[in-house]
């Protein structure tokens, strides 16, 4: 059962995009052009700015539906 | 001896010119070279004649900028003005860029508007709406409360959307896009040959003359200090390279320094660009911020930026009678009331770097449609792929920035000081 809030499977989807493109979150980071304390908060605390969903999405090429929802149902 | 004093003006005044072009000539400002700031804070031009009486400082220091003799200035020697402009293919290319890329933003731009702008730099103004910002407006209203949906806090329910505001790019076409790359890399490669020559042996007047401008032109920066490396500098500097373990192999050179040109040449604005891969890649060779810059642009043409505040956000005492939307009326951020204190990509940028959020603004992207986006869609998709995730055919930004911090970086920096002083142009 899933207990996470939109923002935050978003933020976990974002270490999974990460994890299979990246060898590492700085790397992604520096690619991006954001700061790596910036990537880990996106990570940790979940992402709640619509705008910074959508540009993540067209970064990893996803649906922005993607985003949010469990992986199995992506 | 009005007479002499008249010629002696009138002479003067054609050194004077004959400057200012050559200065153009290579889309350089005199201003940003020689400036003072007066009492106000405010920035003014340093003439390079004050009283009738030449600058000397000024006149060898823009000798060295342009490559020239102090003669060449003194004579006004054409065919020295323009030698590296027939040496370098790339000046003419650029130029034929830039105007391209002008022309496709001038649509229904008055000529009465192109030529105020030229004179006064910054915005234009009273340019016919491309786009209905009342509908752009609507659909991003519809869409904050779909994305409400699963993102509760989007959409604002009872409170109204002020200062709205968006902007949008779009591509032109440039065949020739190829070829200034091409012509861009010559002036890298050669260069980054005089650069390293000068580490084994001096270089002669003439290799001195087109180092130093080659150094303005594509404004080689050191990566610690940013200050250009000419030449007189760079003899000062290399004892510091080498204690810092560089051994002046071709290798380092953007571990020394970097093109700051490439910050204002954005190849990707030209359609050509976008369907060239190859190209993409070698210039994110030379860039390190090139795959997330045409990444970014590609957004921009895909999608209005979208801008506001929330009035359950803004300020208590603003008077709301009088807060009005402003809507963009040009292609890029133009306000139909005061200039906006921070343009999209600023704000984005900002809070990317996690410095918070500015000033309360929301920022939304709302989707062309075709009819809107045309042909640029097409462009738009490549241009997104080419900067986005590698695995999905985006390029791989190969030159990294490595940005020092901490104890290091205040040595080197140190280090520099006995370099440049105070000043740039010691």
């Amino acid at each position: 059962m899933n207990n996470l809030s939109p923002q935050m499977l978003a933020g976990k989807r974002l270490r999974e995009l990460i994890a299979e493109n990246y060898p590492s979150q700085e790397e992604f980071a520096d690619e991006y052009g954001a700061d790596i304390r910036t990537v880990s908060r996106y990570i940790n605390n979940g992402i709640n700015k619509l705008d910074i969903i959508q540009e993540l999405a067209d970064w990893f090429c996803i649906d922005f539906m993607d985003f949010l929802q469990e992986r199995d149902k992506a | 001896m009005a007479t002499s004093k008249k010629s002696e003006n009138r002479e003067n005044s054609k050194i004077d010119n004959f400057l200012k072009n050559c200065f153009a000539r290579y889309l350089l400002s005199y201003d940003q070279f020689f400036f003072g700031v007066d009492e106000f804070g405010n920035t003014e031009p340093l003439p390079l004649f004050t009283k009738g009486v030449i600058s000397e400082k000024i006149l060898n220091r823009a000798a060295e900028i342009l490559g020239l003799a102090p003669e060449d200035i003194l004579s006004c020697n054409q065919d020295a003005a323009k030698k590296w402009y027939r040496k370098f293919p790339f000046f003419e290319l650029f130029n034929q860029f830039n105007t391209s890329y002008h022309l496709s933003y001038q649509g229904e731009i008055s000529a009465e508007n192109i030529l105020l702008k030229a004179i006064f730099g910054g915005k234009l103004c009273n340019i016919p709406e491309r786009y209905n910002s009342e509908d752009i407006r609507n659909r991003m209203v519809e869409m904050l409360r779909e994305a409400n949906a699963y993102l509760p806090g989007t959409c604002h329910e009872g409170a109204q959307i002020i200062q709205f505001s968006y902007e949008t790019n779009h591509f032109f076409s440039f065949p020739k896009i190829g070829e200034l790359i091409g012509s861009f890399l010559d002036l890298v490669f050669r260069v980054k040959e005089l650069f390293f020559k000068a580490w084994g042996s001096a270089l002669d007047e003439s290799e001195i003359k087109e180092y130093n401008f080659l150094v303005t032109a594509l404004q080689l920066t050191d990566n610690v200090a940013p200050h250009s490396v000419y030449y007189k500098n760079l003899q000062k500097l290399i004892p510091v390279y080498r204690s810092e373990g560089f051994k002046g192999k071709k290798e380092e050179f953007f571990e020394i320094v970097h093109l700051k040109f490439c910050k204002n040449f954005a190849p990707w604005n030209c359609k050509e660009f976008c369907e060239n891969a190859d190209l993409a890649q070698i210039y994110a060779s030379y860039y390190s911020d090139a795959k997330k810059t045409m990444f970014r642009f590609g957004r921009s043409v895909k999608y209005f930026s979208c801008r506001f505040k929330w009035s359950d956000e803004a300020m208590s005492d603003l008077d709301m009678d009088e807060i009005e939307d402003d809507c963009v009326k040009n292609f890029n951020l133009e306000t139909a009331g005061e200039e906006l204190e921070h343009d999209y990509e600023e704000i984005e940028a900002y809070e990317r770097a996690g410095m918070g959020s500015l000033s309360g603004w929301t920022m939304v992207r709302v989707p062309k449609t075709s009819e809107e986006i045309g042909d640029d869609g097409v462009y738009a998709e490549k241009l997104i792929r080419l900067g986005g995730v590698p695995s999905k055919g985006g390029i791989r930004q190969t030159l990294r920035r490595k940005y020092l911090q901490g104890e290091e970086f205040m040595d080197r920096l140190a280090a520099r000081s006995s370099v440049w002083g105070r000043g740039y142009y010691e």
